[in-house]
């Protein structure tokens, strides 16, 4: 997804008023203007993990930010904006007031002079010495004002986005009270195993005090950090800006810079795509590709007439009674009649998506809700990669995804690049019968994983040739790669971004090949209040509706640009929007077009989201299908 | 054939372009969606024809959803009307009136006036007023023919107890001093309750509602520290602020205790009204039972730990003083019977009902001598619980385990 260009930053007009240097100096703390203290801020900035950042604590007049933050309250207007990546109230632009008239600019005199003196030449000169970053851009500002309030949180992202070089949050949460670790909203900072690729866990994460400020370089492809859910019911205000390259006529401009420095980042931006990172992502996006006399089974199916059916075939689901009865193991019985089938066919034909509600028996459904439950309640849950033990792997990297998950694959920790590039050395195909051998060592270890085990099975179940039998006849079409991951979302932690799908460059030059995916999504959440959307952990499809450059593709991710879908209801952008269930399967045929997301689950969710993944690539037996009719 | 093949995005793409075409007609509407149809449960051996049967159902559908749909609402009160002009002609039909009737077309208006409170700008809330109005009419329509019908005695305690935070506390200041009687609405809501057997959940709505009212009244005053979010962990509770004599809440804050203690009481009632003691409605009520005695446990809690640990300047030990020795007892009494009830009100499946308890243990250690066996036990009790609970919530509840340990 394209992630617009914010609607800052504002070239400033030259003529504002500029304060005098006393008076900007006598607006900071007067310790940042001691050469000893800018020495110590620069050697730690030079050093700092995990990659320069810095803060300074008490940085404003204390007076002039308790009138910034009492003007925010009284005249600021909020609006809770949610996407994918974050969820946040956010005000309009603070880079305009200079173009606001004299009545309304009456109205924020405080957080004016505050911006005056945050992009004076003191200031810069400062900030530019301690960071290294070089010259900073006077005339070109950058700020807007977020605030955070229980459940909002913003997403692991590197900030860059044009001609930034720096980010800085001043934090307001209330004066005179502590911000403790536990209320949330912390700024934590991620490692990256190599450029683009963070790590899952951060290394760093301060906690916000009232007139703290923070902020690092903004370095491509390393830069990453996010803001943890704020848990508690508490205002984290805090004003968020960027210290951009110079300008044309501002100390410091070199003609060409900034061109310079945005195509690079395009460059790495393209690169985020290209097939080399695609290499460091976990799980990986591939679907394993069918083999033939498997595919041919599901060709014969399709394209067999009822008439001409055999005689031990079923009518109509053209499948033996033997079939029917493997099937009957899992799905409901409703599911299984001429009937049953009939409906949701012509559901998904007209459609193209299909929500089959109570799709697993009562007896599976029942047993597998039993064992998640007892895994949710009874087993500790690691909420760190470090953590993770087998048969659950963490999914990486962190600015795209993190959930626990099965793939059937050997299990991969990584620490360093070197672990990724053996996993590529020895790649393995999925195989759910192997690896539940491997839970299932001894009675022990069977009593520990029996969840995983009842999942895996599952897994095994969808990946037999009669359920992707009974898949093509729902849906007319035939599978030809598969892919099934079994997922667990942890509140407070998980979530994926809004990705596309990717068809199979090695088959998509087979005959009848559908430039779409066949994705099902089997929702095996076993708690409640997860409804109205509120705690997140909802699938979303949505509709990609800018002609977009595909080496922009979901790369430009920051605070500002709004994709936003929730502000308006009727949103056309919205096609599908499926809150966490149990036991319901929903089928969608996915084109390049469709955007699809998990929502990050919020702390107070009842339990993790639980799901099974399952991905077709599929072609068309219809003869017509490349008619011009 | 080839519309089969058509992905969720290309498909969603022809059918706008259709649309704008005209090409299409009214064809957006021609599928109707699970959403925009209402299924109603009726219970079982209820005749799914019976036009009254038809209507509980909708009512009782609103009444367990979210009740977030103003439009189920305005549905259930246009179908009272509806019947009321028919029993008008059908005289069968008006024997069917009953109090129940007359309790869900009284209800659904109340209703009605929170979806009317968030339409309405400003300190006068007219359409408010005017549906609070309306229900309180249907309602004496229906004490007329249902004199002794106690369902529609608890649903005018229902609608008086609402009617007082949403309609009149709403546009109060500190210094206002109109004339709104509404103690006396308070007392007439109170002499009202009564436990419906058919209805305990409604009952326990009421008796919320009463405990709402209770908390806005002890909190008058205080919106705007409430807003920027009081600290859990803050041990300065919050103090009331002094009202004049002539302030229309005055005198419901001056009895805030004894109010307290009749809420009390009257879950108490509700609890033994319960028959199925493994139902979350008992859970809940025995909860409610149990918060209520927390709170009253806290003044003498306070004054309790204020004399014995309050000097955090002196090491030395503090002697109890007979003060401290009433307080602490009575504040044990208090916080050991709360314990019993949230011990009642714990699903094996909520961690936070478990949470509670852990609090609540946490609190009774406090009370008891430092030290002590009886308080090193308690603490336990709760550190196990707290892990278990962090076990099955992710961490959740991680800071009252640490600050637990701290105290060890």
């Amino acid at each position: 997804m394209k992630r617009k260009a914010p609607n800052t930053p504002v070239i400033q007009n030259a003529k504002q008023l500029a304060l005098e240097e006393d008076k900007v100096k006598s607006l900071f703390n007067q310790k940042i203007w001691d050469p000893e203290f800018r020495e110590q801020m620069k050697n730690d900035i030079a050093n700092s993990q995990p990659y320069n950042w810095g803060t300074i604590i008490d940085l404003v007049d204390d007076e002039l930010l308790r009138s910034v933050r009492k003007e925010i309250e009284n005249e600021v207007h909020f609006t809770r904006k949610e996407t994918d990546i974050y969820k946040i109230n956010q005000s309009g632009d603070l880079a305009n007031l200079s173009g606001l008239d004299w009545n309304d600019l009456s109205r924020l005199p405080n957080l004016y002079k505050l911006r005056q003196i945050m992009y004076s030449q003191q200031f810069r000169d400062f900030f530019a010495y301690i960071t290294g970053s070089g010259k900073l851009s006077g005339k070109k500002t950058d700020m807007s004002m977020q605030h955070y309030t229980k459940g909002c949180h913003l997403l692991t992202h590197d900030d860059v986005i044009g001609s930034r070089r720096i980010s800085f949050i001043l934090y307001l949460p209330e004066p005179d009270r502590k911000w403790k670790s536990h209320y949330g909203g912390g700024l934590r900072l991620f490692p990256s195993i190599k450029e683009n690729i963070p790590y899952s866990d951060p290394s760093a994460k301060l906690v916000p005090q009232f007139n703290q400020i923070a902020f690092f370089k903004v370095q491509p492809g390393f830069s990453f950090h996010d803001v943890e859910e704020v848990r508690v019911d508490k205002h984290r205000l805090s004003i968020q800006g960027w210290y951009h390259i110079p300008q044309e006529g501002e100390e410091g401009y070199v003609p060409g810079e900034e061109e310079a420095w945005i195509s690079q980042n395009i460059s790495t931006l393209a690169q985020l795509e290209s097939k080399t990172l695609q290499d460091f992502e976990f799980p990986n996006a591939e679907r394993d590709i069918l083999p033939f006399h498997q595919v041919k089974h599901y060709e014969n199916l399709l394209t067999t007439d009822e008439s001409e059916l055999e005689s031990e075939l079923v009518n109509a689901l053209k499948l033996t009674e033997r079939e029917i009865e493997f099937l009957a193991q899992y799905i409901s019985p409703e599911y299984l009649t001429k009937e049953g089938l009939a409906s949701l066919q012509s559901k998904f034909i007209e459609n193209s998506f299909l929500e089959i509600e109570s799709f697993l028996n009562d007896p599976k459904a029942d047993l597998l809700k039993k064992l998640i439950k007892h895994v949710e309640l009874e087993k500790e849950c690691p909420m760190e990669a470090k953590n993770v033990e087998a048969p659950w792997k963490t999914a990486t990297p962190s600015h795209k995804w993190r959930y626990l998950y099965i793939d059937g694959k050997p299990h991969e920790k990584f620490s360093t690049e070197e672990d990724m590039i053996e996993n590529l050395t020895y790649e393995e195909s999925a195989n759910f019968k192997w690896l539940k051998e491997t839970l299932i060592k001894d009675e022990k270890t069977r009593k520990e994983n029996e969840a995983e085990i009842a999942l895996v099975e599952l897994a095994q179940f969808f990946k037999s040739t009669v359920f992707k039998k009974y898949i093509a006849n729902l849906t007319l079409l035939c599978p030809l790669s598969e892919k099934i991951i079994i997922r667990r979302f942890r509140p407070g932690n998980d979530f994926t971004l809004a990705t596309q799908c990717h068809l199979s460059e090695i088959l998509k030059n087979v005959e009848g090949f559908v430039d779409a995916i066949l994705e099902g999504t089997l929702c095996l959440t076993p708690t409640g209040g997860w409804e109205s959307g509120e705690v997140g952990g909802y699938e979303l499809y949505m509709a990609d509706e800018g002609d977009v450059e595909r080496e922009d593709t979901q790369l430009e991710r920051d605070v500002e640009d709004a994709t936003v879908y929730r502000t308006d209801d009727t949103g056309d952008s919205v096609l599908l929007q499926r809150p966490a269930t149990w036991n319901s399967l929903v089928l969608v045929l996915r084109d390049q077009s469709v955007l699809e997301f998990v929502k990050y689950i919020n702390m107070s969710a009842e339990s993790s989201r639980w799901d099974l993944k399952l991905q077709w690539d599929i072609k068309s037996m219809d003869a017509d299908e490349s008619d011009e009719e | 054939m080839a519309k089969r093949a058509l992905g969720l995005g290309q498909k969603n793409r022809e059918k706008k372009r259709k649309v704008e075409s005209g090409s299409e007609g009214g064809s957006r509407n021609a599928t109707p969606t699970v959403t925009n149809q209402i299924q109603i449960e009726l219970g079982e051996g209820v005749d799914p024809d019976n036009e009254l049967a038809q209507l509980h159902g909708l009512w009782l559908n609103y009444f367990k959803s979210e009740r977030d749909d103003e439009y189920m609402l305005n549905g259930i009160v246009h179908e009272c009307d509806r019947l009321i002009r028919q029993a008008q002609e059908d005289e069968e039909m008006a024997k069917q009136l009953n109090d129940r009737f007359h309790a869900i077309y009284a209800l659904a208006l109340s209703e009605l006036t929170i979806f009317k409170a968030a339409e309405e700008e400003g300190k006068e809330r007219k359409l408010v007023s005017e549906f609070f109005g309306n229900a309180l009419d249907r309602l004496s329509y229906g004490q007329a023919a249902h004199p002794d019908s106690n369902l529609l005695k608890l649903v005018f305690a229902k609608i008086l107890l609402q009617r007082i935070p949403l309609e009149y506390i709403f546009k109060l200041e500190v210094d206002s001093e109109e004339k709104l009687d509404l103690h006396q609405k308070l007392e007439d809501a109170k002499k009202n309750f009564v436990i419906v057997d058919s209805d305990l959940e409604l009952s326990y709505e009421v008796l919320n509602m009463l405990n709402d009212l209770l908390d806005i009244v002890e909190n008058f005053g205080h919106e705007d520290d409430i807003e920027e979010g009081l600290d859990s962990d803050d041990e300065d509770g919050i103090d009331l602020v002094e009202l004049k004599t002539t302030h229309p809440l005055y005198q419901i804050q001056q009895q805030v205790p004894e109010n307290y203690q009749w809420l009390r009481s009257s879950f108490d009632n509700l609890l033994e009204s319960i028959k199925e003691k493994d139902s979350e409605l008992f859970r809940s009520v025995a909860r409610s039972i149990g918060e209520l005695l927390l709170k009253e446990a806290e003044e003498p809690a306070s004054t309790y730990l204020s004399i014995i640990y309050g000097n955090e300047d002196d090491d030395e030990d503090v002697e109890p003083t007979d003060e401290s020795k009433e307080a602490q007892k009575k504040a044990q009494e208090l916080t050991k019977k709360a314990l019993e009830y949230l011990e009642k009100a714990q699903n094996e499946e909520d961690p936070k009902t478990w949470v509670q308890v852990a609090e609540a243990q946490i609190d009774l250690g406090n009370l008891l001598d430092y030290q002590s066996s009886e308080q090193e036990s308690a603490y336990k009790k709760a550190e196990d619980i707290l892990r278990k609970a962090n076990k099955a919530t992710k961490g959740k509840f991680q800071f009252i385990l640490d600050n637990l340990l701290e105290k060890e």
